[in-house]
């Protein structure tokens, strides 16, 4: 049943989504072009530098859009599709509300990661035809670029790319249920559903900032208590990038079993 | 199987300064069709809603097929919502192949028939449809399923006195001997031909549950009739 569900949310979400990925990337092209002709045509030189200008800043505009979109409709679809009018229907399939949940997330999740991806794709695509660097320059110094921080820092690149992969994962998903269980309890009232929605939000805002700081602070004070006269090991970031991991992974579950509670208990359709 | 499809004890539902459902006692046979009839804000639709699990009680408990409101009784529901609840972005065929993938007893078949014969195109996205053929798309959906309880909350709302006539025939056509079919409505007239039972509710509270064949025999009355008395404003 949740495949099912997941595969209905991508179909839902893509339907407005994926156009918008698809600007983005012919823009970037569009754009991209645009500068690569500028300097054989001086005759038209105004007018493709306006021309040129525009596009660019369509570009830029058309990403940071498409990165918003997927995070927008990520909570719209949630209200709309669980605790709205269409929530008549999903609440009543035979389906659990964690399961329900689980669709809206995961296909959020990775759509928010395509439009990380798309940005990025769309900024190289830019770069290479735009730029006379080519696509074997620009990897090759990154290459270098690596293989330069591997043997200056001893640092294990995949193992970093691994841990920032799995933090960016788990932070989207733990934001996106930061809203979902901040709109199903304030759902769970009869009136000023959204204002409490807002207000439940601030709180678990508020709340995870204290407590970050406070781990913060006590995570120094047993470092410093620790690291007095050793050298910094190499596995330190990795513990810290543990503990980060950990930290959001444990907040990510309080949100969905808030946002099961209310759905389960409390839901409340008007 | 036991002969009760669905019971309340002691259920009360309380919204901010408003009891909308005061200590409902009653419980509904397999295969009857019964009238859940009451006055605009008597309580029907809360009650229906809670059955569905879309309302949670305030007090006191309602059990389908011996169960709360769960997966369970969800696969034993089919609910007619008071509003359309479909996804508007969908083609009738698309939503046709949900319920078909959600409901083992929904039966494709006998959806697409009741939508050629109701000359609805299943190409056609449902926001184009007008609010009556959108009506008629739900209520198809959940007549094509082979469930155990029919909750159907204001079916004939806003649909034109042929269409009235045809969801009736739906509705009877559809009825088993196992299965119970509840119409919440204020159209009594339009109703009280096919009903075998009746409820009436008004301000949360149950006043009458009895036999149709009763009323008019005890009463010597129509069930319009006896409504438009026993709710006289």
């Amino acid at each position: 049943m949740l495949g099912k569900l997941i595969k209905y949310e991508f179909r839902a979400s893509g339907r407005l989504l994926l156009p918008i990925y698809g600007a983005v990337v012919i823009m970037g092209l569009i754009s991209s072009i645009f500068i690569r002709l500028r300097p054989d045509f001086s005759f038209g030189g105004k007018l493709l530098t306006v021309a040129s200008a525009i596009s660019m800043i369509l570009f830029f505009v058309l990403i940071v859009a498409a990165i918003i979109a997927s995070y927008i409709f990520a909570i719209y679809r949630y209200k709309k599709n669980l605790l709205d009018s269409e929530g008549y229907l999903m609440n009543t399939l035979p389906v659990s509300v964690w399961q329900n949940i689980s669709a809206k997330l995961i296909p959020a999740v990775i759509y928010q990661l395509l439009s990380i991806v798309v940005a990025f794709i769309a900024g190289l695509l830019f770069f290479i035809i735009g730029s006379n660097v080519t696509a074997t320059d620009l990897f090759g110094a990154a290459e270098r670029f690596f293989e330069e921080l591997a043997r200056v820092s001893n640092v294990h690149l995949w193992l970093v790319l691994a841990e920032i992969t799995i933090l960016l994962l788990i932070s989207l998903a733990t934001s996106n249920l930061m809203v979902y269980a901040a709109l199903s309890a304030g759902h769970s009232y009869t009136n000023h559903k959204m204002l409490i929605s807002v207000g439940v939000y601030v709180i678990f805002y508020i709340a995870s900032q204290f407590i970050n700081t406070f781990l913060l602070i006590a995570a120094g004070t047993f470092l410093d208590n620790i690291l007095t006269g050793v050298e910094l090991t190499d596995a330190l970031p990795h513990m810290l990038m543990g503990g980060i991991i950990l930290l959001e992974t444990a907040y990510g579950a309080i949100y969905f079993f808030i946002s099961g509670y209310f759905m389960k208990n409390k839901l409340n359709l008007q | 199987m036991n002969e009760i499809i669905m019971q309340c004890n002691d259920l009360c539902k309380n919204y901010t300064g408003k009891q909308a459902l005061k200590n409902l006692n009653f419980s509904i046979k397999r295969g009857r069709i019964i009238g859940l009839l009451g006055p605009n804000g008597s309580g029907k639709t809360t009650l229906i809603k809670i059955a569905n699990a879309l309302l949670t009680p305030s007090s006191g408990r309602i059990l389908i097929n011996d169960k709360a409101p769960g997966i369970e009784s969800k696969r034993a529901v089919a609910y007619l919502s008071d509003c359309v609840c479909l996804p508007d972005w969908m083609r009738v065929g698309e939503l046709v192949e949900l319920f078909a993938s959600f409901y083992d007893n929904f039966i494709t078949q006998k959806a697409y028939e009741m939508i050629k014969n109701l000359g609805i195109d299943t190409n056609a996205r449902l926001k184009t449809l007008s609010k009556g053929n959108k009506e008629k798309v739900q209520l198809i959906l959940v007549m094509s399923r082979d469930a155990d309880l029919y909750l159907l909350d204001e079916p004939m709302g806003g649909v034109d006195p042929a269409t009235r006539d045809y969801i009736l025939n739906t509705i009877i056509s559809n009825y088993r001997e196992n299965s119970s079919v509840v119409i919440s409505t204020h159209l009594i007239a339009d109703v009280e031909n096919i009903l075998d039972e009746v409820i009436f509710i008004n301000n949360g509270e149950i006043v009458l549950q009895d036999m149709v064949d009763n009323i008019r025999e005890k009463q010597g009355k129509s069930v319009d009739l006896l409504f438009r008395e026993v709710f006289r404003c």
